[in-house]
């Protein structure tokens, strides 16, 4: 959904606490705008990360047993209303309007330079099939994107990390669970391909 | 033989569950015994039944059926004509088969000796009533007579519906608070009401009862002064009065049916010959912390019910639904509740009230619509389906509200008594 455009980030990014350190796959400067700026997410995050990781996890156990044409659906019904929670719990109101008002002029400036399509450049199939596009789903993509570029990267930190056999095994299966949901993220934020 | 009933199926299809009658319409005085009463179909069936005390003069004998009654035909019901009958008697004979499904059930529930709250559950909802009006805080006092759990069980697993996210628990999240109450002024006075709150000061348990039927649990606000005067005097009078709510919880059903009246007396005695009813408007207050916000469906000139659902996909893919109906209709529904202190929660509260009545009969329903049932797309725009899905699940819920409003509220199963025992 944000496509490869590179947007400054804020006045205030050089201050907000960045959650990734230095992750093999960054999120957009977008996503990062958005969690940490906008929604002042990154506190509330980190109190609930281990919580949330492992929920999206469970998200990804419930897709891999459903029927291989409806994984990717039922992935994002299990896995979204635990980001769209936890924008709805991290942020105040003040702070989610404010964002929603921010989006929906960023996606209105889009639309001006492209008038023939709403989705901004580099818009993938899975949301450029609905036009126009919702600051709110943009803002929960994003948001996603962000949540899962921290966990891929937590995930690598644990594959890489010494252990005996067993602790790496588990790791290194955690690890593809990761890189799925990812690939899984990455269709819906327009930056994968099916 | 104590009583003969009549019993009607106001509906244009079949309809079986559970009926319900004032026992005073049997009997004037209280059973004796009342684990001896045996209702029996016209098969001479016994069926599952119960006697619940409730109030004095208020007692209700419930039993469910144990088949469908019939549809009536197109020109509705005829009380002339019933479609099946019951007995009442006194005694124990003859076996009689419990459902499988669990047994309702009403408690009351102790902290350290110290009554906090009462709990009904059936199976499939659990409710928990705070009594108290800071169960948590000192500096958190506005609790007395909410729910605050309501916990939705669907197999092994079990949801709360007042809040769709594993963290962070909402310390606010409560409904059937009825947190406020105004009695009419006589047309003399100077004021046009007299309010009263009722969410900071305890409530007493009243009246507890269960059985194969339904659990039952009355309770009764703090008593509460109705100050007046009468028609062309000085002198101030004062009622002591309180409010009684009666909570039942059927088997097998997710809903509660709350039945409400005021009694007020001179002497303070309220179930005395000398106390009587008074006319009430109840106000009640919901904080709900649905995924999407909360979407109320009220329906314009239909004043009898209305449903809460949540604006997206909750978390375990499920949408939230809370239903209310009443047969004293509802005034406006206000989202968010005006006034409500913290702003950055407002979005999750509602409030209505009732118009002014001397009973209200309300029912409460609890549900989720799961959307792990219904067909899910294969591909395509994951938030186009979800929103179609909203849409549907919000059809769903208000199609449940209305069902239930329909069926519970408006045209309840119906017994009357054909004879009785002669003394």
């Amino acid at each position: 959904m944000t496509g490869d455009h590179d947007k400054p980030a804020g006045e205030g990014s050089a201050t907000t606490p960045s959650l990734n350190d230095q992750p093999s796959v960054p999120p957009s400067e977008e996503a990062k705008k958005i969690f940490e700026e906008y929604l002042k997410l990154s506190t509330f995050f980190k109190r609930h990360q281990d919580l949330i990781l492992d929920k999206l996890e469970e998200s990804d156990e419930v897709a891999e047993a459903a029927p291989p044409n409806r994984k990717i659906m039922i992935f994002f019904a299990e896995s979204l209303p635990i980001i769209d929670g936890l924008i709805q719990i991290g942020t105040t109101r003040k702070e989610y309007d404010e964002a929603l008002k921010n989006v929906g002029e960023e996606i209105a400036g889009w639309r001006a330079q492209d008038k023939t399509s709403a989705a901004p450049p580099g818009e993938g199939q899975v949301v450029a099939a609905a036009p126009p596009l919702d600051p709110r789903n943009y803002i929960s993509a994003l948001t996603f994107e962000y949540v899962v570029a921290r966990g891929l990267h937590l995930a690598e930190e644990r594959a890489q990390a010494q252990g005996d056999a067993a602790a790496h095994q588990e790791a290194a299966k955690r690890l593809v669970v990761w890189q799925r949901i990812k690939h899984r993220v990455d269709l819906l934020t327009g930056q994968g391909s099916a | 033989m104590l009583a003969k009933l009549r019993l009607f199926n106001p509906s244009p299809y079949a309809r079986s569950g559970h009926v319900t009658i004032d026992w005073r319409e049997i009997c004037d005085h209280p059973p004796t015994n009342p684990k001896s009463l045996v209702v029996r179909d016209q098969a001479e069936r016994r069926l599952p039944c119960q006697y619940d005390p409730v109030f004095p003069g208020r007692a209700k004998l419930s039993f469910t059926l144990a088949d469908a009654l019939p549809a009536v035909g197109p020109d509705g019901y005829d009380y002339a004509c019933p479609l099946a009958s019951a007995t009442v008697e006194s005694g124990t004979a003859g076996e009689w088969r419990e459902p499988a499904s669990p047994r309702p059930e009403a408690f009351k529930v102790d902290k350290e000796g110290k009554l906090h709250g009462v709990k009904l559950r059936n199976g499939l909802v659990e409710i928990y009533v705070n009594l108290t009006a800071a169960p948590w805080e000192p500096r958190r006092c506005w609790f007395s007579g909410a729910a605050t759990s309501i916990v939705l069980t669907r197999g092994q697993k079990h949801h709360e519906l007042l809040d769709t996210n594993p963290w962070e628990h909402a310390a606010e999240k409560r409904i059937l608070h009825l947190d406020r109450l105004w009695l009419p002024c006589p047309a003399w006075s100077w004021g046009d009401r007299h309010h009263i709150s009722l969410f900071d000061s305890p409530y007493e348990v009243f009246e507890v009862s269960a059985g194969p039927v339904r659990g039952s649990v009355t309770l009764a606000s703090s008593p509460f002064e109705y100050p007046y005067t009468e028609l062309g005097g000085k002198e101030v009078q004062k009622l002591t009065c309180r409010l009684f709510r009666v909570l039942s919880l059927y088997r097998e059903a997710n809903h509660v049916i709350e039945e409400l009246f005021v009694r007020g007396s001179r002497d303070g005695d309220l179930e005395g010959e000398e106390a009587f009813d008074l006319t009430f408007a109840a106000h009640y207050f919901s904080y709900l912390r649905m995924n999407g916000g909360l979407r109320i469906s009220r329906f314009e000139g239909i004043p009898d019910w209305f449903a809460i659902t949540s604006g997206r996909l909750a978390v375990a893919r499920k949408f939230h639904c809370y239903g209310f109906a009443t047969d004293v209709h509802t005034g406006h529904v206000a989202h968010p509740s005006p006034n409500y202190p913290r702003g950055d929660e407002a979005e999750n509260t509602v409030s209505w009230e009732l118009l002014p009545a001397k009973s209200a009969k309300c029912l409460h329903l609890f549900s989720f619509c799961h959307v792990e049932d219904w067909p899910w797309p294969e591909e395509g725009d994951f938030f186009a389906s979800e929103a179609a899905l909203a849409k549907e699940a919000r059809r769903e819920g208000e199609s449940r509200a209305g069902t239930a409003w329909y069926e519970h509220i408006y045209e309840p199963l119906k017994a009357t008594l054909l004879c009785k025992e002669q003394r």
